[in-house]
């Protein structure tokens, strides 16, 4: 069971409930691109990111933790990343997880041999930290996020 | 063998952090603090991934001194297209683009595995182009 964090009340309406804290679970061998992915969508998105380095912990840490998403690098040592959505779907606890493959493999909208996987969508690297938040939001599909400028 | 990157010394696991952005959860914060302050990030991050980049790239140049040599094994080569790729993704991440296309050519180069006369030309000139734009300042 994901773990909600309630932000504080919206500034335009304290009256309003706090919204919900996303949680990412970004996947990907490379620590540096692991530690600026982090950055990006925690300071941009606001959102709570849980990293790992490989995507056998991937599929541990999912099913412990249910993230509301899951960003995830393609080519790994060990399991790469259709290997490890394959083993994610199999999961009742974490089928449904949305994914977004992040890939230096191909052009994000050329990807026919994933079809299958069911992905939310494909961020090429090498990829923009600025707008990482709001590339992932607009593929989950994930309203006004990352944070309004008038927070 | 070609020497692999060090692996990460810390055990696999979550990388967990304080839940919610740095600051707590206190007054919401704007859009260009957070942009501000992740661009600062990434310089710091950057000037690290700058170091390990060149690392990668000294590592590809004895690769290819290897298939000029005619010694380049085949897991030596797989490795070389992996530091290649792994080039693609973070020299472009940190501000290098030009880098991170030429590293995407060495990528096919060495994904390939054909090293004929004008391909090792071609992949020195590039190898030592990515090791001058890494050298320079992030221009991206």
């Amino acid at each position: 069971m994901t773990t909600l964090d309630p932000q504080p009340a919206d500034r335009a309406d304290p009256a309003r409930p706090a919204r919900p804290t996303r949680h990412v679970l970004v996947v990907d061998d490379d620590e540096l691109l692991r530690e600026v992915a982090r950055a990006a969508l925690e300071l941009v998105g606001g959102w709570r990111v849980t990293t790992v380095l490989s995507g056998a912990e991937a599929q541990r840490q999912a099913q412990a933790l249910r993230p509301d998403a899951i960003l995830l690098d393609v080519m790994m040592p060990g399991l790469d990343g259709p290997g490890t959505v394959s083993g994610l779907r199999q999961d009742d606890r974490t089928r449904d997880i949305p994914i977004v493959f992040l890939t230096a493999k191909l052009p994000a909208g050329d990807h026919p041999a994933w079809n299958h996987l069911d992905l939310a969508g494909v961020i090429s690297k090498p990829f923009d930290p600025m707008t990482l938040a709001a590339d992932m939001a607009h593929l989950l599909g994930w309203g006004s996020e990352p944070r309004d400028a008038d927070g | 063998m070609l020497t692999a990157d060090e692996p990460d010394p810390r055990p696999a696991g979550p990388d967990d952090v304080a839940a919610g952005p740095p600051g707590g959860t206190g007054a919401p914060r704007h859009a260009d603090d957070g942009q501000s302050e992740l661009d600062g990030v990434v310089r710091t991050i950057g000037r690290r991934a700058r170091r390990t980049n060149l690392t990668r790239a000294a590592q590809l140049c004895t690769a290819l001194s290897r298939a000029e040599a005619g010694e380049l094994d085949p897991i030596a080569r797989q490795q070389a297209t992996e530091l290649a790729h792994q080039l693609v993704g973070s020299a472009g991440t940190f501000g290098f683009g030009a880098a991170s296309e030429l590293a995407g050519q060495l990528e096919d180069f060495f994904g390939a595995g054909v090293f004929d006369e004008p391909g090792l030309q071609a992949a020195r000139r590039q190898l030592e182009a990515l090791g001058d734009q890494l050298q320079g300042e992030p221009s991206d």
